[in-house]
């Protein structure tokens, strides 16, 4: 049975736009975002979340998310989450916060699915994880922590995904930004 | 072949407990699940069964879990994670991956969920079985109940 994994497009940043957006998306049961992310550095905050709208702000979607973070903690493998957080957020937003950053220090890595994209009887399922590693100095050595989060929320409203945008919370993606949507289809 | 092939959807508003892709025909390189459902139970996972071995003591897992503002970490073998449902009559979506499933070796079960109720988790399962994957089952650890589910497995990858 043929299936479909299509890349749909990538939308990449210009150092001035906050927020970029996937329009017109149709025909799709799963929707896959791979992306990496960085903030461009105005001596905003050090980092910001990076939220998502679905279909505009306007649904009124009710969405919650929990962030694991800082895993692992200076290259220890054992049990270092911490800082576990739960928020409920809305309406208009899927933000995913905490570790789930933009930073404009470092480049931050993710992947995020939607499920039930086109189905208008399931509500839709964001599943996703993001992190950051730090960059050594010549010498080797590391300033800044790393940071993995895994994320997810519900996007409650009943209705098709057509739309997706991805926004900043700590000012203008960098023109090293680029986030890549693929959809897949079931037949 | 096709680089990515849909091998088989379940869907449907009908209560179950147990969702199984059976005749997993070979070719492909990996396995990528992807699908939700609604869970009627409460703290427990949908576990993942290969080929329909369901003797806990050939699975070890290692599961990352938060809810409810609380971090749990475990690594048992004896145990089978998956999808996790806390609360019920909750979304739940899901997405697992298993690589080289042709091949006769130890499986790993990688996967990811979120649910509506602020639960949200990453495990890994390794079946300690030598064999190639032919079928893969979830199963409710309480024989409890899922429904308004829809789940695809896909082929990827010649």
């Amino acid at each position: 049975m043929p299936g479909t994994f299509k890349l749909i497009g990538e939308v990449t940043g210009n150092g001035s736009a906050t927020e970029l957006s996937f329009n017109s998306i149709s025909g799709y049961d799963q929707l896959y975002i791979v992306g990496s992310v960085k903030a461009v550095s105005t001596g905003a905050p050090s980092y910001g979340n990076l939220y998502i709208q679905v279909n505009g702000a306007a649904q009124g979607n009710v969405c919650r998310d929990i962030t694991l973070e800082n895993y692992p903690v200076s290259g220890s493998s054992s049990n270092n989450f911490k800082n576990t957080t739960q928020n409920s957020f809305g309406p208009g937003r899927m933000p995913n916060a905490n570790a789930i950053n933009v930073k404009a220090s470092l480049v931050s890595q993710f992947e995020f699915m939607f499920t039930n994209v086109r189905n208008t009887s399931n509500r839709k399922v964001l599943i996703g994880r993001m992190g950051y590693a730090p960059v050594p100095d010549a010498t080797g050595s590391t300033t800044n922590t790393w940071s993995y989060a895994i994320s997810g929320g519900v996007f409650e409203s009943l209705v098709a995904i057509t739309g997706l945008t991805f926004g900043s919370d700590n000012g203008a993606f960098s023109t090293n930004s680029s986030i890549t949507l693929y959809g897949l289809a079931n037949s | 072949m096709a680089q990515f092939e849909n091998l088989g959807t379940l869907s449907g508003g009908d209560t179950r407990s147990t969702f199984t892709f059976s005749s997993i025909p070979s070719g492909f390189k990996d396995l990528w699940i992807v699908g939700s459902y609604v869970c009627t139970n409460t703290g427990l996972p949908l576990r993942v069964f290969i080929n329909g071995d369901s003797t806990l003591g050939n699975y070890a897992s290692i599961e990352a879990r938060a809810t409810s503002g609380v971090y749990t970490g475990q690594q048992d073998t004896g145990s089978c994670y998956g999808p996790y449902g806390n609360n019920a009559n909750r979304y739940i979506g899901f997405w697992i991956k298993i690589a080289a499933y042709s091949t006769s070796q130890y499986h790993n079960v990688i996967g990811s969920w979120a649910a509506a109720d602020s639960l949200r988790g990453d495990y890994l399962t390794q079946h300690m079985v030598a064999t190639t994957v032919s079928s893969l089952s979830l199963v409710s650890a309480g024989g409890s109940d899922s429904y308004n589910y829809q789940i695809t497995l896909f082929g990827m990858g010649e």
